[in-house]
């Protein structure tokens, strides 16, 4: 009964916890919107409205966001939010914390199987990687949970074979969450039956191996019919291989050239996938995604220590199998790329850590502090709730009060005034000027909520046609009473029309040359331009200029 | 059973010390302490010899100790250290800054209300300041990339990186550190943590290298090799054995002359 009461408590402080961190603010918090979870809402809204995405194209296998692809499931399930409250930032983050919350009670399933203490799951619920990739609005959240789940259900299958044909459904479907799994999961199913081939290919469970494959063939049938298309592969440009090829270059004149090729690949893969389990990286490094943080807190060092010892001297145990398994396979794609750490890419390495880090906090909880029982349970419990708290005040300080501030314009700040400034001044024409900003026609598109068929018929029609193909992306659009391009300024300062752009975009001196008059300016938390408006004046600029351009003439062009 | 002089060497000889030596002189790391100071180095060859022979055979724990204490102290002459509590310029800014990025906390009980300094406690108090610090120090050394990989993918400004050790040694350090029993190894456990928080306090600014931390690789690194080794020795074919080692051998080769290649063209 003890024991029965303990565990209602332990999930409802997981529930409440999961809550505060998962939704609190969800719509305020980043308050700006970040150009990935405009993509994602606009294309959403989009189908919903017109069963088109941006470009027209009527229920794409692969979304083509500004000319690379992503998998579809985040934006399909996301149009269900957007017909419940509309087209905001609340929607398009909504399936993101709702599947990290959910994430949770899968972490929590895993280690109750595990037979381990469950406080892994109530610090993995606060981990700041976690909690910040399942508070914005784009697919990796989603992806994580499918995949958790998927790999839950894997270990339950060698309990029980039958687990298995759910196990690689789900998996399948993660696929067409994130791109990462699309890698990860083949090479997990086949290390799997290799790794428990024992336990897989016998007798009892061959059928259930059997049906589960042919399930995974039949649910992988789009991607096979994209296979050959550029869709498929669209981030190859993310690949490492200008580093590869930089330090083949210093070995040519040692090895032959193959040869240099092969070192360099081995030491630039083993590097990055290094990095993935570096003690300096995980728990000591601040700044990668989140401001004065690292992904994992820093006292979780000690347990993903004592997590890797414990695996290693039970390592021919399955859970040390299973998770050295997770841990072998989901740095890969990562790994293959360029970028030192991406947060985002490789998410899935989450499980496995935590995985280790639950194992490491069991060993942790089962050490004697002291020799009466009572004052051990007493003092660790202390210890539990003191380790959580200062976890939540590191976080706060981060998240609540540094990232909406530090991290605001690279996030996307300031569109939502944008939009507001254009819709008050609709008689206007507007250039925005992209030369530095991040694509910024899905954010006006977005909050402007420009009707999805208008702004497919404003799109080159030969996108739809090929769409699968690749075709380079065309940042300047045309849109409502909006052009997205770079000033041109031989002709724009002769149309009466609003220049908009960053701070390096327009200069005072330029402005007074041309006669513009400042109507916009938009800062972010620290006081930094972010955009600033100008409205031209052709009749002045034409009058006071001595050697009238040809856009002066005829004055209808004003 | 009487042995023979060949399996005499092989057990208890030179040979059994032979990835001991590998490892110890096989390396970038080494060689360059050497050339910064024969003393320093000559402390290191030493701290690493007895440290395995503890390992091993649990002997040799004084001397070890005694090297040990010098190898420390080189580490703490050799280093530029800063208060903990010290901030550069830069970080004088930016603690500035996110004193004022804090919003005022308070707690209300009742019509009373109780003002929570939280902009203090996480920024500026000494405690704190301490903690950051001693996250930097140890951001900086316990990073496997920074010994096995010159630091990539993380290369530091204004620091030349190299590769401590040839990364095939990676997969044996992390065998032969997890494989380590603390229990009957407690001296290798003792000391190991005793360099990571010296570390932790003094850093390892200013040109020094975190040369402590050498013995530890360098001893994980052969307890891995030896194991690797116990695992291909039970292999029935003789051929096998020996190409599997001359293989090792071979991308070892290849592999110190890739990083040295990196290193100094």
């Amino acid at each position: 009964m003890k024991k029965y009461i303990f565990k209602v408590l332990f999930l409802l402080l997981l529930t409440l916890v999961g809550l505060i961190f998962y939704f609190y603010k969800l719509d305020s918090l980043p308050k700006s919107l970040f150009v990935d979870e405009a993509l994602h809402g606009y294309s959403a809204y989009s189908i919903l409205e017109t069963g088109k995405d941006e470009y027209g194209k009527a229920f794409p296998m692969v979304f083509r966001l500004y000319g690379s692809y992503n998998e579809p499931l985040y934006i399909y399930l996301t149009t269900l939010p957007i017909k419940l409250w509309g087209l905001d930032i609340f929607s398009v983050r909504f399936m993101a914390a709702l599947f990290g919350f959910a994430n949770v009670f899968v972490i929590y399933l895993f280690l109750k199987k595990f037979q381990i203490s469950t406080f892994g799951s109530l610090f993995f619920s606060i981990t700041p990687w976690v909690v910040f990739q399942s508070r914005i609005g784009y697919e990796v959240s989603l992806a994580l949970f499918l995949f958790s789940l998927g790999c839950f259900l894997l270990w339950q299958s060698l309990s029980n074979g039958k687990w298995l044909i759910a196990a690689f459904l789900v998996l399948s479907l993660s696929t067409y969450a994130a791109y990462a799994e699309r890698f990860i999961v083949p090479l997990l199913i086949i290390l799997f039956i290799l790794f428990f081939k024992n336990i897989m290919v016998v007798k009892s469970n061959i059928k259930y191996l059997k049906l589960s494959l042919a399930g995974l063939f039949i649910t992988q049938i789009p991607h096979i019919l994209l296979f050959t298309t550029p869709a498929f592969f669209p981030k190859s440009g993310e690949i490492a291989s200008l580093a590869i090829q930089l330090q083949a270059a210093k070995l040519a004149g040692v090895f032959p050239k193959p040869l240099a090729i092969a070192l360099s690949f081995i030491r630039e893969f083993l590097s990055q996938f290094t990095n993935y389990f570096s003690p300096a990286t995980l728990f000591l490094a601040n700044d990668i995604h989140l401001p004065a943080i690292p992904p994992f807190y820093q006292w979780m060092i000690v347990a993903y220590l004592f997590g890797l010892f414990v695996l290693w001297k039970d390592k021919t145990k399955n859970r040390s199998k299973f998770i050295m398994l997770l841990a072998l396979v989901t740095p890969i794609p990562a790994a293959l790329t360029k970028d030192p750490f991406s947060a985002h890419r490789a998410l899935p390495i989450v499980l496995p850590l935590t995985l280790i880090i639950s194992v490491g906090i069991d060993r942790l909880l089962k050490l004697r502090l002291l020799k009466k029982t009572n004052w051990d349970l007493i003092v660790k419990s202390a210890l539990v709730i003191l380790t959580f708290l200062v976890s939540v005040a590191f976080f706060w300080r981060s998240y609540f009060v540094f990232f909406p501030q530090e991290k605001a314009k690279e996030r996307g700040f300031g569109y939502d005034r944008l939009a507001e400034f254009i819709k008050t001044n609709a008689s206007d024409h507007f250039v925005i000027d992209q030369a530095r900003l991040q694509i910024p026609y899905i954010e006006l598109a977005f909050f402007l909520q420009v009707p999805p068929s208008q702004f497919q018929s404003s799109i080159d029609q030969n996108i739809k046609e090929h769409y699968y193909e690749g075709l380079p992306f065309n940042p300047n659009f045309i849109f409502a009473n909006i052009e997205t391009r770079q000033i041109d300024w031989e002709s724009d300062i002769y149309r009466n029309q609003i220049l908009v752009g960053d701070s390096l975009a327009i200069s005072s001196e330029q402005a007074k040359e041309h006669f513009l008059t400042k109507v916009l300016e938009i800062k972010d938390p620290l006081g930094e331009i972010l955009f600033q408006g100008y409205k031209t004046d052709p009749v002045q600029k034409c009058q006071n200029t001595r050697n009238k351009s040809a856009f002066c003439m005829p004055a209808s062009t004003f | 059973m009487p042995m023979n002089f060949k399996s005499q060497i092989f057990k208890r000889g030179l040979f059994s010390y032979a990835p001991f030596l590998l490892v110890l002189f096989g390396n970038l790391w080494i060689w360059r302490i050497f050339s910064t100071n024969i003393l320093i180095g000559l402390t290191t060859v030493f701290s690493s010899l007895f440290l395995y022979q503890s390992v091993r055979s649990n002997k040799s724990k004084k001397l070890l100790v005694f090297f040990f204490l010098i190898l420390l102290f080189f580490q703490y002459k050799n280093t530029r250290i800063l208060p903990l509590t010290y901030l550069n310029e830069q970080e004088k800014v930016l603690q500035l800054r996110r004193l004022n990025e804090h919003p005022p906390v308070k707690l209300s009980l009742g019509s009373k209300s109780i003002w929570i300094p939280t902009a203090y406690w996480l920024e500026k108090r000494a405690e704190i300041l301490i903690f950051y610090r001693m996250q930097k120090n140890l951001k900086e050394v316990l990073s496997p990339n920074l010994y096995f990989f010159a630091n990539h993918p993380n290369e530091r400004v204004g620091i030349k990186e190299y590769e401590k050790f040839p990364y095939i040694l990676l997969p044996f350090f992390v065998v032969g550190l997890l494989g380590l029993n603390f229990r009957r190894n407690i001296t290798f456990g003792i000391l190991l943590f005793a360099t990571i928080f010296l570390l932790a306090i003094i850093g390892s600014d200013g040109g020094a290298e975190p040369i402590s931390i050498f013995p530890f690789i360098a001893i994980a690194s052969v307890r891995g090799l030896e194991y690797v080794w116990g695992r291909i020795s039970k292999l029935k074919s003789q051929n096998l054995r020996i190409t599997t080692v001359s293989i090792f051998i071979l991308i070892y080769l290849l592999i110190i002359v890739q990083t040295a290649y990196y290193n100094f063209s």
